[in-house]
């Protein structure tokens, strides 16, 4: 579950960026890939317009109807009530909305720092700003980033802006890591000393020269990500550092869900497999992308 | 495609491995005339560190204390025989003990390890000794110990029933080096995973976080008879620590598990249990769910911002069909008790009406401000209440934040008042079988703030109320006195007791017992007060 | 070689050393008072700050941290506020159980991830292939808590042949302490009953774990396989008529090993953080769950020593897979210089 991918370094092959309609024949060769997107958009879909689509969006908030709870799966409730009296279909969808949210914030939180402190720590390879960076980063991924997620969010109020805290705090060196490998190669590459000779600026070299060039391994890091930070956040969840009730979590949901294992097998049945097809989905949008930026994994 | 071939025979070949690897495993012998009880993950089986329920329901089997509960709700002699206070003071009492109990490793209990004990007790300064103040013991002579405490306290005797007597020699022979002087580490490490007592079952092993494994004591001073023909004494008890209520119901049918005293089951679970033949469901003491309302943080600061929330509050919907699981009816402290008086509102239902009404007297507007709930992460019936009383405010459009936090981080935010919640939900068992555990500890000012009294509410008159029933030695006096007390809490309206629920045991139907239950925690899972039907178990 | 390694050790104790800082932080500013929670809810303020002064808590955080490495080097961890021992006492008997468990799912997932991904990849587009591809999908993308309760619901809930919970029968005593895995030592002192039913508790939280690593190496392992499957030397012995058998243990499985190999560390920290998750679900009383309910629990000492001891197994392992990989392809060794 903790990001392996992040451990795999991932470098491109090509030094300039490809056309459109090359990397669009190459991604849809891989007819998986183009399922995991049309999963994906549907997903995507029915988050956004959740208070439309399910039958019961009142559930996703301040409801109770304990007449109605732990109903079985019926044509009403298509993957039943939980302990609440709450359509789990209806939260199930909500919850997606959780996830997305949850991996978008902690993205976008975690990859500019790291993605600067990356071009940063490559860019001046061998002197002590390189040394401060890396052993910083060394110390973060000293131990698989689930437990320090853990850690920081148990010290942290339960809510989701805190998950995302926690899950971003451990989550930026893998960009930096990722970053820097690719920075330290670039940086002996022609366009560089090129540019370098003509007298570009620092920041022209590291921002329009290097960083272009290493967007196609970070958008598939970034999708990859996608279904890793979910499954990061649902395991917070499952451990009870989730987002706060009455909001739906998928992670949430299952624990609570296990606790009334095996005659209430619904309540945690359908939210786990709903987290497993938005991972997949990004999984196999991962894979696709890979082929797109001809990228191989080592 | 010769080799397509082996591949399937080799993929049969796993499944073949595979099948004779989970062969069924139920089959397993079971020891005849085992009790396996479950209990909460760590158990401090020292009767100076114990401060849960479920370390003195190990603690009864282990140890005895000096003064026993009934199930009347009084208390009777036990390790000791008789007590008064000494020229009528309620500062100084003599105790009479028992003569012939037994220790474990048959030495016989004296007062001095009454002495030894009870300044442990006090100096570790840990556990449920805050209840009993500051005392002093004194050794009379074998039979005969003082107590003496800086507070006059009426209810000492009922106390006790927390105060179990160690055996001073063993714990002596035992002790390592620590921070109490002479007495090293007071034995506390040792008793981690040994006992000292004179209880009905003999510590034989606790591997902490997993199981502990007693014996029955043969030389238990109660004696083990006076039970009918086919109903034998339990000689050994294992302790699972195991909390996981799908697993334990799993154990339960499966015949693994005989006493589950954790209460933690849905209510759907309860009534199946209920219905089931080979189960019972014992209903062992009551817990008052309690809602505090922190009267120092708006909004709930405003009296009749909070009596807006009794009215809101909806009793009938969680439990509806599962009344016998919880009654509606609660005030200040268990309804079983003497001196209990039914408090506002009555009768106890919704009235949307009313609490419009408290509303718009208060000097709070709905729709500005938001009500901050917190309750410890993870239990499921507290979290109904929490969503159940979101739903109904926000029929009135008051916002509701819940937050779950982990148990050390919800006791630490109680502590202080300005970062108590407005709403912090409990359920209170007694402690010890006296009104005085819930009105002392909960609303004397001298207690404010902490889990107990998270209401932060200090008046003077209260508290010399409440000083008074501790002076007061007259039984009957003393709940005239509570019955003011209560009426004049409930006029403040410093929480909401949504429903008073009972621990709720489930036993297979061939142990017989509780024979007594009683109205604290603790004696009812004592199992000397069990037995087991051989013939129709197992 | 030698040089590289101690080098390699000298890295990871200055990285151990700023992980005991950052942990230590963060530890110490988790809200909750520990000596509130130790003393119980009815404690009087008065009692509360004296045990606060006494365990440093009102020193500042540079100060706390001294007291806690100078008692560290004196090879003392503290005290557990939860189960009131010693640290050392704690994980002296979490840690085997946790260790047993890595082991188990370890060995699992080696061997089942590779056996699946060479036949995966030997018979590329077989059914056993395009079955082995959707289950890699799968077992990549699903939660380690999920994996767990779908084995609990099958296994234990509803086939009813595997147990739910703990390390032994609640009939069975622990065998004796040697290497304090339960299935080694009662194979040890010939308990063989004891052995089974170590071994048959093991077995269900073991391939809940393994499941993730089981598809990430096989997934590896048979993409590896087919690249040198088109490589020269491989098409030749094909023309010349060796048999397959001798073709796949003999030149095929060696050099496909290595990138399955190298990526062992990141698997096995796969293993250690899922643990968190599956002891949880299996009450496995082990170093992980140990370690949610320190850090639910505030539990000071007991939250950096396991992580710190997760950190150090965590390098100490790739230390290893360091060595084995520059001895499985000598090439390697000199890529990894600078990082």
């Amino acid at each position: 579950m903790t990001n392996r991918n992040s451990f795999i370094n991932i470098f491109s092959k090509t030094k300039r960026r490809r056309s459109f309609s090359r990397g669009w024949y190459n991604f849809s060769r891989n007819p998986l890939s183009v399922v995991g997107m049309i999963i994906l958009l549907l997903i995507i879909f029915a988050a956004i317009f959740a208070p439309y689509i399910t039958p019961f969006p009142e559930h996703a908030g301040a409801f109770t109807n304990f007449r109605e709870a732990s109903k079985p799966p019926s044509s009403t409730y298509i993957f039943g009530t939980d302990s609440i009296g709450r359509d789990i279909f209806t939260r199930v969808i909500f919850g997606y909305r959780f996830s997305l949210i949850l991996s978008i914030v902690v993205l976008a939180l975690s990859i500019p720092p790291g993605v600067i402190f990356g071009l940063i720590a490559g860019y001046y390879q061998g002197t002590w700003i390189e040394i401060i960076i890396m052993r910083i980063t060394d110390v973060f991924i000293a131990v698989p980033p689930f437990v320090l997620a853990l850690a920081v969010a148990a010290m942290l109020s339960p809510n989701l802006f805190n998950q995302m805290m926690a899950i971003s705090f451990v989550w930026w060196t893998w960009y930096c890591r990722l970053v820097y490998t690719m920075t330290t190669s670039l940086c002996h590459e022609d366009f560089v000393t090129e540019a370098k000779l003509v007298g570009a600026s620092k920041t022209h070299i590291l921002f329009r020269e290097i960083l272009p060039n290493c967007m196609g391994p970070i958008l598939t890091k970034m999708t990859l990500d996608m279904g890793l930070v979910i499954i990061v956040g649902s395991s917070l969840s499952f451990i009870g550092l989730g987002v706060q009730p009455p909001k739906s979590d998928l992670g949430t949901m299952i624990a609570e869900g296990a606790r009334r294992l095996p005659s209430e097998w619904w309540a945690a049945v359908f939210p786990a497999i709903a987290i497993i097809v938005v991972i997949l989905a990004f999984n196999l949008l991962g894979d696709g992308l890979k082929d797109v930026f001809n990228i191989e994994e080592v | 495609m010769k080799f397509l071939k082996n591949l399937n025979m080799a993929v049969i070949l796993l499944a073949v491995i595979t099948t004779i690897c989970f062969s069924p495993c139920f089959s397993m012998a079971t020891e005849q005339n085992l009790v396996v009880i479950s209990a909460m993950p760590v158990i401090l089986p020292d009767p100076a560190l114990a401060m849960d329920w479920y370390d003195l329901q190990v603690l009864y089997n282990l140890y005895s204390p000096l003064v026993y509960p009934t199930p009347e709700g009084t208390i009777r002699p036990h390790l000791a025989e008789s007590w008064e206070p000494v020229d009528g003071k309620l500062d100084h009492w003599r105790f009479k003990l028992r003569e012939g109990v037994k220790f474990h490793d048959g030495s016989e209990l004296t007062s001095e390890d009454v002495e030894f004990s009870m300044n442990r007790f006090i100096e570790m300064k840990q556990g449920f000794s805050s209840i009993l103040g500051k005392v002093t013991a004194n050794a009379i002579d074998d039979y005969m110990i003082d107590f003496t405490l800086d507070k006059p306290n009426a209810i000492f005797p009922e106390t006790l029933t927390l105060f179990f007597p160690l055996n001073k020699d063993l714990v002596l022979e035992n002790i390592e080096d620590g921070k109490y002087g002479e007495f090293g580490d007071y034995g506390e490490n040792w008793l981690l995973t040994h006992d000292a007592g004179s209880g009905p079952y003999v510590m034989a092993r606790h591997e902490m976080g997993e199981s502990m494994d007693a014996i029955r004591f043969t030389e238990y001073f109660l004696g083990w008879e006076d039970w009918e023909a086919n109903e034998e004494p339990i000689e050994r008890l294992k302790f699972i620590m195991e909390t996981e209520t799908s697993t334990l119901m799993m154990m339960l049918k499966n015949r693994q598990l005989h006493l589950e005293a954790d209460g933690g089951f849905s209510r759907q679970v309860f009534k199946e249990i209920m219905e089931s033949e080979t189960l019972n469901l014992n209903q062992a003491f009551p817990q008052v769910i309690t809602v505090w309302m922190n009267t120092k943080l708006p909004p709930t600061d405003d009296v009749h911002f909070r009596k807006a929330i009794l009215y809101a509050y909806d009793y009938e919907a969680i439990l509806g069909e599962y009344e016998p699981f919880g009654a509606r009816e609660t005030g200040i402290y268990p309804s079983t008790l003497p001196g209990y008086i039914k408090i506002p509102p009555q009768p106890r239902k919704q009235n949307l009406e009313k609490a419009k009404e408290e509303l718009s007297l208060s000097k709070y507007n709905p729709a500005d401000v938001k009500v901050v709930f917190h309750y410890c992460g993870g239990l499921e019936f507290e979290q109904e209440i929490c969503l159940q009383l979101q739903a109904d405010l926000s029929k009135l459009g008051i916002n509701v934040e819940i937050v779950g936090p982990p148990w050390a981080q919800y006791e630490a935010e109680c502590g202080n008042a300005e970062t108590t919640p407005n709403l912090t939900i409990f359920r209170f068992p007694l402690n010890y079988i006296s009104a005085d555990s819930f009105i002392y500890f909960m609303y004397h000012p001298d207690n404010v703030g902490g889990i107990y009294a998270a209401h932060w509410y200090e008046d003077e008159d209260l508290g010399n109320l409440i000083g008074q029933t501790r002076e007061t030695f007259d039984f009957e006096e003393r709940h005239e006195l509570y019955q003011q007390i209560q009426e004049k809490i409930a006029a403040q309206v410093l929480a909401f007791y949504p429903y008073e629920i009972p621990a709720l045991f489930t036993s297979q139907s061939y142990l017989i017992g509780p024979k007594e239950t009683f109205p604290v925690v603790g004696p009812t899972i004592n199992m000397h007060n069990w037995r087991i039907n051989l013939k129709t178990g197992k | 070689m030698g040089k590289h390694i101690i080098l390699r050790i000298l890295q990871a104790i200055v990285v151990l050393f700023g992980l005991s800082i950052l942990i230590f932080f963060i530890a110490r500013i988790i809200p909750g008072d520990p000596a509130r929670l130790i003393l119980g809810p009815l404690a009087t303020n008065e009692q509360i700050k004296e045990l606060t002064e006494e365990m440093h808590l009102d020193k500042p955080f540079v100060v706390q941290y001294y007291y806690w490495l100078t008692s560290l080097l004196q090879g003392d961890l503290g005290k557990s506020l939860y189960t009131r021992r010693s640290i050392t006492t704690d994980l002296k008997m979490f840690v085997p159980a946790t260790l047993e468990l890595m082991f188990f799912s370890f060995v699992i997932s080696l061997i089942i991830g590779q056996v699946m991904g060479v036949f995966a990849g030997y018979f590329r587009d077989s059914w056993f292939d395009n079955l082995f591809r959707v289950f890699s999908y799968i077992g990549i993308a699903t939660p380690a808590f999920a994996i767990a309760i779908f084995a609990l619901i099958i296994f234990s809930y509803t086939l009813n042949i595997a147990p739910a919970i703990g390390r032994i029968g609640l009939w069975l005593d622990s065998p004796p302490q040697i290497t304090g895995l339960f299935v080694i030592d009662s194979i040890l002192t010939g308990q063989w009953r004891t052995a089974f039913e170590a071994f048959k508790h093991i077995l269900l939280p073991a391939i809940s774990l393994a499941i993730a690593n089981i598809a990430q190496e096989g997934r590896i392992t048979r993409s590896s396989i087919i690249d040198n499957l088109q490589k020269d030397y491989i098409i030749a012995h094909k023309v010349h008529g060796i048999p397959t058998r001798i073709i796949i243990f003999k030149y095929l499985l060696k050099p496909s090993l290595v990138p399955t190999v190298s990526i062992m560390g990141l698997d096995f920290a796969c293993l250690l953080a899922n643990a968190f998750l599956v002891e949880t679900v299996f009450m496995w009383p082990g170093i992980s769950r140990y370690g949610v309910t320190a850090m639910l629990n505030k539990d000071l000492n007991a939250i950096i020593a396991v992580v710190l001891f997760i950190g150090i197994l965590y390098s100490l392992m790739n230390l290893i897979v360091d060595i084995v990989v520059s001895y499985l392809d000598p090439r390697i060794r000199l890529q990894r210089g600078g990082i």
